[in-house]
C-alpha cells in the first residue's frame, strides 16, 4: 500500500515537473545586455582596478557570454560600435569558436581604437593590433 | 487553465526581420496545439535555457510555389533584440508556445 502511494506521488511530481517550462531569459534582458555593451566606452572583461571591483558592463558581457550562441557574437562582430566588435572577438576567442578565424581575418585590419581594461591594466590600441597580438600569442 | 504549460509546438522553417518595422518573423507550421496573439514563443538558447518572446501577431501565409499554408509569427523588438534574434539563425527547429512568459 505504502509502495503504491509512493509511486503515485512520484508520478504526480514527475507530471508536474514535466509541465513546467525551462528557465528562460526574456527579450528585455537581451536588450539590456547589448545596450550596456554598446554604451560602454571601454572593453572591460574582468573586475576593475586592483581590488577587481565588479562592473555592470563586464557583468552584461558575462551574462551574454553564457546565453548567446557563437552566431550572435559573429553578428555582433559586424556592429558599428568598435567596443561591441571587440567584445564579440573576446567572446569568440574565449569560447574557442570555430568562427574565430573568419572574425580575426576581418578584424585584423580594423583601425578603430578601443580601450581595454582588465584588472589594473589599461591599454588603448586599434582592434586590428589587439586581434593580431592575441592571434600571435595563440598560434 | 495552467498557463505555463506548453500549448503548442511550432516548426520554424526560417526567420527574418524587417528593421524598419522593428519586427522579427518566424515562418513555419504548427505541429500540435494552438497559438494566439500575446502568448509566448520559447526559442532554445542552450540545453538549459530558453529565450521567451511575446507574440505580437499570428498570420496565415500562402506561397506561390507551394499549396501548403504556413504560419507567420510576428514578434516586436528593438534593434538590439532583432540583431540578437537574427544572430540566433532560428530555422529548421521546433519552438514551443506557452500562454505565460516574460517580456
Amino acid at each position: 500500500m505504502r509502495c503504491g502511494s509512493f509511486t503515485y506521488c512520484l508520478f504526480i511530481l514527475t507530471a508536474l515537473l514535466g509541465c513546467r517550462s525551462k528557465p528562460a531569459v526574456n527579450s528585455a534582458a537581451i536588450h539590456h545586455y547589448i545596450i550596456e555593451l554598446e554604451h560602454s566606452s571601454r572593453v572591460i572583461t574582468g573586475g576593475v582596478g586592483f581590488t577587481g571591483k565588479d562592473n555592470p558592463t563586464a557583468d552584461a558581457y558575462k551574462s551574454l557570454l553564457q546565453i548567446a550562441p557563437d552566431s550572435v557574437w559573429v553578428r555582433l562582430s559586424h556592429s558599428e560600435k568598435p567596443v561591441v566588435r571587440m567584445y564579440a572577438f573576446e567572446a569568440l576567442y574565449n569560447k574557442n569558436s570555430p568562427d574565430l578565424e573568419e572574425v580575426i581575418s576581418r578584424l585584423k585590419t580594423d583601425t578603430a581604437a578601443v580601450c581595454e581594461i582588465s584588472g589594473d591594466m589599461k591599454t588603448t590600441s586599434s582592434i586590428g593590433q589587439i586581434v593580431s597580438a592575441i592571434r600571435r600569442k595563440k598560434y | 487553465m495552467i498557463t505555463n504549460q506548453i500549448q503548442g509546438r511550432f516548426e520554424v522553417i526560417e526567420s527574418f526581420a524587417v528593421a524598419a518595422r522593428n519586427e522579427f518573423y518566424l515562418i513555419g507550421q504548427m505541429k500540435e496545439g494552438e497559438i494566439q496573439e500575446n502568448w509566448f514563443v520559447h526559442i532554445k538558447l542552450n540545453a538549459s535555457l530558453d529565450l521567451t518572446l511575446r507574440i505580437k501577431a499570428v498570420e496565415e501565409v500562402e506561397m506561390a510555389s507551394d499549396r501548403h499554408k504556413y504560419t507567420l509569427i510576428i514578434i516586436e523588438g528593438e534593434k538590439e533584440e532583432l540583431d540578437f534574434m537574427l544572430g540566433m539563425r532560428v530555422g529548421s527547429e521546433m519552438v514551443t508556445i506557452t500562454i505565460e512568459g516574460e517580456d
